[in-house]
């Protein structure tokens, strides 16, 4: 490599797929404050209960409250993420579209989505991975809370609803792994609307 | 406790893209950026040897998604994911820019003898 090229021009950014700012919203702003609610609850009644009831009533508390912390964690990292995606309308609207005659300022400004588009992909894939500790710690935390103490009634019956959710959280972990395999394949086809002639 | 508290599958996460205009490249999801971004840091520091072990491990299977041409094609996708740094208040070109002239230096210097 020899000199680096003084002029790096960067293109108007878009999430891949497209719908993705669409659909992660769903699960930052819906899913995981209910979730995180979830995990507040259940670890309140874990806490007000008598000790004989659940099996392990301290490591229970302990894995719900580290779920509700990941998931109220992940709402942060999505709302300060949220701020960075824009879209190259979104520049339009603000600034007017005379704005594309000013080629100085037009490529500041596709700079500056760049940047932000990129800081937006930082700040959202760490809410994700948040969210998705989160949730499989939630399914730990209800398998926990399941399992029947020394004084709890229906033993069977609980430690079957026990099994069903651990075998439930461990379909997470795959579904979980399965995706992000899943974004790696897809990563190898080129992206669709970017091609030699670029997207001014 | 309501079913969807119990299980709810993750969504996955955004992958890595070149911002170079009409490039093409998608390089996927980069794990553990922080120890590959030192690891990278350490190579350039060490020289054009170190340099082309790690792209040779970590970029060779990407560098053929950039377009013909991309000047951020010789960089590692844990590069990509890492910049703009927020804490670094300049733009983004201007810090790949350093980047760029840091791996140009470390081929000119040549390797460190201690590395």
């Amino acid at each position: 490599m020899g000199t680096p090229p003084d002029d790096l021009t960067f293109g108007w950014q878009q999430p891949t797929p497209l719908g993705y700012g669409q659909g992660a919203k769903e699960a930052q702003f819906v899913a995981a404050p209910l979730l995180a609610a979830a995990a507040l609850g259940l670890a309140g009644v874990v806490a007000a209960a008598k000790d004989k009831v659940f099996l392990l009533p301290g490591p229970t508390l302990l894995v719900l409250v580290l779920s509700a912390m990941a998931l109220i964690y992940s709402i942060q990292l999505a709302y300060h993420a949220r701020k960075f995606l824009y879209s190259q309308q979104d520049v339009l609207d603000w600034f007017g579209a005379e704005i594309i005659d000013n080629d100085l300022l037009w490529q500041e400004l596709r700079e500056a989505q760049s940047g932000d588009y990129k800081l937006w992909e930082r700040y959202n894939n760490q809410a994700n991975r948040l969210f998705n500790w989160g949730t499989v710690l939630l399914g730990f935390g209800v398998v926990a809370a399941l399992a029947p103490g020394r004084d709890s009634s229906q033993p069977y019956w609980r430690w079957s609803a026990a099994g069903i959710v651990l075998a439930c959280t461990f379909g997470e972990i795959y579904w979980q792994r399965k995706l992000r395999r899943q974004v790696n394949i897809r990563a190898q086809r080129k992206r669709p609307g970017v091609s030699q002639g670029g997207s001014s | 406790m309501t079913m969807h508290a119990v299980v709810l599958p993750g969504y996955q996460q955004s992958p890595t893209v070149c911002l170079i205009d009409g490039c093409p490249a998608n390089l996927g999801i980069v794990s553990r950026r922080g120890h590959w971004l030192r690891e990278w840091e350490r190579s350039v520091d060490c020289g054009p040897t170190a340099i082309d072990a790690f792209l040779a491990k970590h970029n060779a299977a990407f560098r053929s998604r950039h377009k013909i041409g991309c000047p951020l094609a010789d960089l590692p996708p844990v590069v990509h994911a890492s910049y703009p740094n927020p804490a670094d208040g300049r733009p983004l070109g201007d810090q790949l820019r350093e980047v760029l002239q840091k791996v140009a230096d470390a081929r000119t210097r040549g390797d460190r003898p201690d590395c």
